[in-house]
C-alpha cells in the first residue's frame, strides 16, 4: 500500500539534511513495525522518497513524503505510529493512501508557498525592501546569472517568470515575505536566489539582515488541470 | 520567527549554517535524554574530544551516558570537539563549548567528564577547557568551575594529563560512577570547599586524584620517588571492573545520530578481556579478566536496541570475536534474529575455520568482502617474540578455502618496529603476500580480480605491557622498513600496501610513556595551535618538536630509551591487575622467542586473578 504522509521540519530540525531525514524516516518506518516494499535488483532499497528537497537551513509545514508498505494499514494509524517515532521538532500532520502509480508524487509538484522573515537593525532597510519587493514585481522580466552544475557555464535565468505572488507585511520585529513560486522539477525557484536579487536592489548586504525561510505548502497539477495542495492528491 | 530559549541557543543557530555538517552541534537526536530542569539537580558533560562522528561511535560514552542518566536527578549531556570551522565562530562570537541535550554551557555543569580513548587527542581535551572558558591547569581553576574527570583507555598513564584532570577514574566506569554521583551529592550538601569532594574521592576504589601526589626525579631524568601529599590518598589505585556482564548496564536505546557516524549501526559488547596474551597489545592486559555476557542476554539486548533504533545494521564488540565459548550458537542465533528483522550483521575477528565461512558466505552472500588476517609480523619467529598464535599454515589454508568459496581480497595486518625485528622478518610480509598471491594462481588459474592489501603499521610500545621496557624505532627506521617492504612487493601487482605515519607514531610513543613533565609541553603544543593531532590534514609534526624544545623536554627520554626494570615507571602507581613481574617475565620470554600459552589452557599467573575473579 502507498502512503503520502505530510509532515513538518521545524526547530533544529531545520539543520537535518535530506539524507539525513530519509534515514530517520526508514529508521522510523522500521522501529514502528511496519514492513516497506523494497525495490529488486542487485542493491535493494525501500521504495520510499521525500518530494521535493528542502534547502538545509529552512524550516517547513509543508513537507511531503511517500513510501510503500508490504501490508495494508489504516492511514491514520500509520501517521500515529510514525509521529510517534520522530524527534522533537518534526511532526505527522496527515496521511494518506495514493493509488499505486508509477510515477513518484514529487515529480508531479509545480509550486511552492514559502514565508520569508527578514529582520534588520535599522528600520529604514524594511522600506528598502518593500521598493525592491513592489520593483521586481512591476519588472517584465529580471534575469539572474546561474552556474550551471555540470558544464560550469553560466547561464541567464528569468525569476521574474517564477514568482506568482509576493505579498509583503510588517510583523513585530520583522517583515514577513508570502511567495507564491515556481517548484519542482520543470521550473523551480528557491527563495534564497530571490532574497538575493532584492538584497542587491534594495543595496544591502547579508550581514544586515538576519533572514528565516519556511516552506508553507505545496501543489500539484491536478487530472482537472488546476493546482491543488498535494495532500488532495489521490 | 525569530524566537530562541536563550541568548547562547540564538548565537549557536545562527552559526551553525555557516559551518560544514552542522547535525553535529544540534543534539535533539532519537534517545538523547533531556530531564526538566527541575528534576536535575547534578549536571554532567560528558565529552568525548574528537568530532562528533568519532565520538558517537564510543561504546564507552553510551553506556555511561545510560549509567549516569539512569540516576533520576542526574542529567548526563554530551560534549564533542567542534571542528575548526566551528571553533573559529564559536571563539569570534563568544560561543562557550556547550552541551548538546540542553545547550548550556559545559562550565555551568558540576562536572565535566573527559573520555580520553587514545593519545593523540590530547591536545584536544586542552582545548576543549580552553573553549569551555576553565583554565587548563586544575589548579588555577576557580571554585565556581566543575570538576574535571578523566577516564578511558588512555588513562592507564594518565600522567601526561596529570596537572589538568580534578581527578582521574582508572578502569571500567559503570560502577564507578554512581559511587562518584553519591559524593558530590553528599559534597553539594555540605557546602564544603572544592578540595573537600576531591579527598572524598580517595575514598572511591579506582579514583586518582593526582594533586595529591608528588613526584620526584634523579638527575638522569627517572624518576625517584612519588610522594603522597595526602595521606589518605590510596598509595596504589586499581582499576575499577564489572565483574558480571548480565547484571551491567548496556545501552538497550542508543542515542541514534542523524547523521552518519563511523560506526552507525546497533552493537553489543559480548565479552570483555582476551586471554591470548599477545605481548604488544595493550588492550589484551588491561581489559583482563575475561567476561562474557550470556548468549540469553546478548539476544535480548540486541531485540531492544533494534527495537528502540530501527537500526538496519548489528555488529558484536569485542577483542576477538572467535574466542566467545559459544561463538557458533551465537551467531547462528543472532543470523536468525538479523533475518527475521531484515538486518545485516556484521561480525568482526571470526577465527577463519569452516564455520566462520558458511556464515561469512550467508551473510555476505555475492557482495563479498575482504578477509582480513592479523598476522603481525613476517616470520614464525617473531611471532613467537610477540606471542602472536598464528600460523602461516593456517593463513594458507584459510585462503584457498576462501578463494575456493568465491572470495578475491585479502587484507593483511603487519606492524613494523617490533622487538628483535630483522629485516628478513620485513622480507617475510613480502613473503607471505606473494604465496597467498600464489595460492589465488593455483585456485584460479590466473591472477584475474586477486586484491591482497598489505597495511604494515608501527610499534608503539604501550604502558603495561611486556614491552613497556623497550625502546621505539626512530621516524627514519620506520620509513627504511617501510621502503624495504614496499620495494620487495611492487613487482606483485595485485598487492597494494599502505603505512602509518612515522611521525604519528614517534609522537604517539612519547605521549603514551609520558609523565608530568610533559603537560607543560601538552599546554604549549596548544598555544602553537596543535589539535585534532590524529586527523593526518591537522597533524602539524613540527609545531610539536617545537613545543617540546620550547619546554626543554625531550621526547627521546620517553619514546626511544631502553628503561630499566628497576625504575619506577609514571604509571606505576595504577593497577590493572596484572602483576608487573609477570610484564618482566614475559618480555624476558620474549627475549628467548618462548610463547606463553592462552590461558584458557591453564593459569599463566598474571596476578589478575588474585585481584577480580577470573
Amino acid at each position: 500500500m502507498k502512503f503520502l504522509v505530510k509532515w513538518t521540519k521545524e526547530g533544529d530540525m531545520r539543520y537535518i539534511s535530506h539524507l539525513d531525514i530519509m534515514r530517520l524516516f526508514q529508521r522510523a518506518i522500521k522501529r514502528k513495525g511496519i514492513r516497506m516494499k523494497y525495490t529488486e535488483g542487485y542493491s535493494p532499497h525501500p521504495k520510499m522518497s521525500i518530494a521535493q528537497p528542502l534547502s538545509l537551513g529552512y524550516t517547513s509545514v509543508g513537507e511531503y513524503f511517500e513510501f510503500e508498505s508490504l501490508e495494508d494499514m489504516d492511514p491514520e494509524l500509520v501517521r500515529e505510529l510514525l509521529d510517534s517515532a520522530m524527534p522533537e521538532g518534526i511532526r505527522m500532520d496527515s496521511c494518506s493512501v495514493l493509488r499505486e502509480t508509477k510515477k513518484a508524487v514529487g515529480a508531479l509538484i509545480t509550486a511552492g508557498d514559502y514565508h520569508v522573515g527578514i529582520r534588520m537593525e535599522d528600520p529604514e532597510g524594511y522600506r528598502k525592501i518593500r521598493e525592491a519587493a513592489r520593483w521586481f514585481m512591476e519588472q517584465p522580466s529580471v534575469t539572474v546569472q546561474k552556474v550551471q552544475k555540470k558544464s560550469g557555464k553560466i547561464k541567464e535565468i528569468d525569476i521574474r517568470q517564477k514568482v506568482r505572488e509576493l505579498e509583503i507585511q510588517q510583523q513585530e520585529g520583522y517583515l514577513l515575505l508570502s511567495l507564491k513560486v515556481d517548484t519542482g522539477s520543470q521550473s523551480n525557484l528557491n527563495p534564497e536566489v530571490l532574497l538575493e536579487k532584492l538584497r542587491e536592489r534594495a543595496e544591502l548586504s547579508g550581514g544586515d539582515m538576519e533572514t528565516m525561510i519556511e516552506r508553507v505548502e505545496m501543489y500539484a497539477e491536478s487530472a482537472e488541470g488546476t493546482e491543488i495542495p498535494l495532500y488532495f492528491l489521490k | 520567527m525569530f524566537e530562541y530559549k536563550t541568548e547562547l541557543e540564538k548565537k549557536i543557530a545562527r552559526s551553525v549554517m555557516k559551518v560544514e555538517k552542522p547535525a553535529r552541534y544540534i543534539g535533539g537526536e532519537l534517545n538523547a535524554i533531556r530531564k526538566p530542569d527541575d528534576e536535575v539537580s547534578m549536571r554532567v558533560a560528558f565529552a568525548f574530544p574528537d568530532m562528533y562522528e568519532i565520538g558517537m561511535s564510543n561504546l564507552g560514552i553510551q553506556i555511561l551516558y545510560k549509567v549516569l542518566n539512569d540516576i533520576p536527578d542526574v542529567q548526563c549531556e554530551r560534549v564533542y570537539a567542534p571542528d575548526v570551522d566551528f571553533e573559529a565562530i564559536m571563539r569570534d562570537d563568544d560561543i562557550p563549548l556547550y552541551t548538546l541535550e540542553t545547550k548550556r554551557a559545559v562550565q555551568e555543569s558540576d562536572i565535566f567528564a573527559i573520555s580520553v580513548g587514545y593519545e593523540m587527542l590530547v591536545t584536544n581535551v586542552l582545548n576543549m577547557i580552553d573553549l569551555a572558558g576553565m583554565e587548563v591547569y586544575a589548579k588555577d581553576r576557580k571554585e565556581t568551575d566543575p570538576f574535571i574527570i578523566m577516564g578511558g583507555p588512555c588513562t592507564y598513564n594518565p600522567e601526561p594529563l596529570a596537572e589538568f584532570a580534578d581527578a582521574f577514574s582508572i578502569g571500567e566506569g559503570e560502577e564507578v560512577w554512581p559511587e562518584i554521583m553519591e559524593k558530590l551529592r553528599e559534597w553539594k550538601a555540605s557546602g564544603a570547599p572544592k578540595i573537600e569532594f576531591l579527598k572524598s574521592l580517595c575514598e572511591i576504589e579506582g579514583m586518582y586524584v593526582p594533586g595529591f601526589y608528588e613526584f620526584e626525579y634523579n638527575e638522569d631524568g627517572t624518576i625517584r620517588e612519588i610522594r603522597k601529599l595526602y595521606d589518605k590518598a590510596p598509595d596504589h589505585i586499581e582499576k575499577r571492573i564489572i565483574q558480571d556482564m548480565d547484571s551491567a548496564p548496556f545501552p538497550t536505546e542508543p542515542v541514534v545520530p542523524f547523521m552518519s557516524t563511523v560506526h552507525d549501526r546497533a552493537v553489543v559488547e559480548i565479552f570483555r578481556g582476551c586471554t591470548r596474551g599477545c605481548r604488544f597489545c595493550q588492550a589484551g592486559m588491561i581489559y583482563r579478566p575475561v567476561r562474557e555476557r550470556s548468549m540469553e542476554k546478548i539476544r535480548e539486548i540486541v531485540e531492544e536496541q533494534l527495537k528502540a533504533t530501527g537500526y538496519e545494521e548489528l555488529s558484536i564488540l569485542s577483542l576477538s570475536t572467535g574466542d566467545y565459548s559459544r561463538v557458533e550458537d551465537l551467531v547462528t542465533d543472532l543470523m536468525q534474529l538479523c533475518r527475521d528483522n531484515d538486518v545485516s550483521m556484521s561480525l568482526p575477528s571470526l577465527r577463519l575455520d569452516s564455520f566462520s565461512f558458511k556464515v561469512m558466505d550467508e551473510i555476505q552472500g555475492y557482495k563479498k568482502s575482504g578477509l582480513t588476517f592479523a598476522v603481525e609480523a613476517g616470520s614464525q619467529r617473531l611471532r613467537n617474540v610477540i606471542n602472536k598464535d598464528i600460523t602461516e599454515e593456517h593463513i594458507y589454508s584459510a585462503s584457498r578455502q576462501a578463494f575456493e568459496l568465491g572470495w578475491h581480497s585479502i587484507k593483511l595486518y603487519f606492524m613494523a618496529g617490533l622487538p628483535g625485528e630483522t629485516d628478513e622478518d620485513l622480507a617475510g610480509i613480502a613473503d607471505i603476500a606473494r604465496n597467498i598471491m600464489n595460492i589465488y594462481k593455483e585456485v584460479n588459474g590466473k591472477i584475474g580480480r586477486l586484491s591482497i592489501h598489505v597495511s604494515v603499521s608501527n610499534f608503539v610500545p604501550k604502558p603495561h605491557t611486556p614491552f613497556q621496557w623497550f625502546p621505539q624505532d626512530t621516524d627514519e627506521e620506520f620509513s627504511r622498513k617501510h621502503e624495504l617492504v614496499k620495494n620487495l612487493i611492487k613487482p606483485m601487482k595485485c598487492v597494494r600496501l599502505s603505512y602509518h605515519d612515522s611521525q604519528t607514531s614517534y609522537l604517539e610513543g612519547v605521549l603514551a610513556r609520558g609523565d608530568r613533565r610533559m603537560c607543560k609541553t601538552l599546554v604549549e603544543a596548544v598555544r602553537l595551535g596543535c589539535k585534532f593531532d590524529g586527523w593526518r590534514e591537522h597533524f602539524d609534526y613540527d609545531k610539536w618538536m617545537q613545543a617540546f624544545e620550547n619546554t626543554r623536554v625531550d621526547p627521546d627520554f620517553y619514546a626511544r630509551r631502553a628503561w630499566g626494570y628497576d625504575e619506577i615507571l609514571p604509571w606505576d602507581l595504577i593497577g590493572t591487575g596484572v602483576d608487573k613481574e609477570f610484564y618482566l617475565r614475559e618480555n624476558e620470554k620474549a627475549h628467548r622467542g618462548e610463547i606463553t600459552k592462552d590461558c584458557r589452557e591453564g593459569c599463566q599467573m598474571c596476578g589478575v586473578n588474585t585481584v577480580f575473579i577470573c
